[in-house]
């Protein structure tokens, strides 16, 4: 297997195979769930040059070059989460538009009002619903399949697919017992 | 109302709620340990309907999915799926009653490098036990790791944000008085181990409050 540190922009033919494999496959899924691409290239650049970097600094990275290349990613994104929340927190501007500045600026008249509210009441009854119907009914409302979701939380299809139903029913239900009805 | 209507007005009131900031309710360490199957269903529930909830954090999220979808293929399973299989070996071998020959069989199957096979050089935390501590003179200890090159210590509150990290090859490390601890603040602390053959291990995620 070749591996040589002496050659830091040159990773190792094992390696960069892996790369190769790991980034087409962390690719296609982003597109599917309609991520940017833009931070996943970021995710996948970081994950190059922390390879360069351990075969530099002489670790024998090549021996498990799969789950390397995988933990090396997944810490990757999680270090550029962690920057994008302190940015985000530095970027907090006390000068600059209050949330309630920027809702009346986005209504145009009564109707945006209107729906503003109505989501709000959706929201505060999908919270009221039992949590494994809840959240079924968050992430199918999200754009999670189904299968995915059945996925996450460990649940068989079946059971995914009746809590998203009863959880639907009974929010439907809620909202039309509070006059919100068909029409809407 | 039509299940589109439903997802309009739902997601109208997630991007109104992105606008106005806050702290994170989830961690992205949670995310990773919910992506891949490492964390018990009530608790699982929580974090997801936290993320569900913050549509900042279901950004992360998706990321942390995409990141985790790339090992799915080249894994022949994730722990849950591990967990799983596990279970189901474990029982059979209790009924041929050969627990012996199975745990050698099953230390010769963790070498697929995201099943157990990490998880045997998990890092253990030593102290502070979960729960409250002192700001003054914060210390934590872990034990050492084989073949450990260097540990990163990572000290967060509840919602992600950095308190302090920092890399060591010591199996100790007291936090500097210039690191300003709230009280009562409710953090979370973790260790990450890098072995001298590039792999990397994690401690479980530890909580920590603040005495006042």
């Amino acid at each position: 297997m070749a591996n040589n540190p002496s050659l830091p922009d040159s990773l190792s033919i094992e390696l960069e195979a892996q790369l190769g494999r790991y980034a087409s496959r962390v690719r296609a899924a982003a597109a599917r769930y309609r991520l940017a691409g833009a931070e996943v290239e970021e995710v996948i650049q970081e994950v190059r040059i922390r390879l360069w970097q351990a075969l530099k600094d002489g670790g024998n990275v090549t021996q498990a070059p799969a789950s390397y290349v995988y933990r090396t990613a997944v810490s990757a994104a999680i270090d550029l989460i962690r920057r994008r929340r302190a940015r985000r927190e530095v970027d907090l501007n006390p000068d600059g538009p209050s949330v309630e500045h920027v809702d009346r600026a986005a209504r145009p008249g009564d109707v945006a009002a209107e729906e503003n509210e109505l989501a709000d009441i959706v929201n505060q009854e999908i919270a009221t619903l039992p949590k494994d119907r809840a959240l079924a009914v968050r992430l199918h409302l999200t754009g999670y399949p189904r299968e995915e979701i059945a996925s996450l939380l460990g649940w068989s299809e079946a059971r995914t697919r009746h809590l998203i139903y009863r959880g639907l029913e009974q929010l439907r239900t809620r909202l039309t017992a509070r006059g919100i009805g068909l029409s809407r | 109302m039509t299940d589109e209507r439903l997802r309009e007005l739902y997601q109208r009131v997630m991007a109104r709620r992105a606008a106005q900031g806050g702290d994170y309710p989830v961690s992205p360490e949670e995310m990773v340990q919910v992506l891949e199957g490492r964390m018990g269903e009530s608790e699982r529930q929580r974090v997801l309907l936290a993320i569900m909830s913050d549509p900042r954090s279901r950004q992360e999220f998706d990321l942390l999915r995409a990141v985790v979808a790339g090992a799915e293929r080249q894994s022949s399973g994730r722990p849950a799926q591990a967990t799983r299989w596990l279970s189901l070996a474990a029982g059979l071998v209790l009924f041929v009653g050969a627990g012996l020959a199975f745990r050698v069989w099953m230390r010769r199957s963790t070498v697929e490098p995201f099943r157990a096979g990490s998880e045997s050089l998990e890092v253990q935390l030593l102290s502070p036990a979960p729960g409250m501590g002192r700001a003054a003179g914060l210390r934590f200890v872990w034990r050492s790791v084989p073949r450990a090159l260097r540990y990163d210590l990572n000290l967060v509150t509840a919602g992600g944000r950095l308190i302090y990290t920092a890399t060591l090859t010591d199996t100790a490390a007291t936090v500097p008085d210039s690191v300003r601890v709230e009280p009562n603040a409710d953090l979370r602390w973790w260790v990450e181990a890098t072995t001298t053959d590039g792999r990397q291990t994690r401690s479980a995620l530890r909580p920590l409050t603040i005495n006042p």
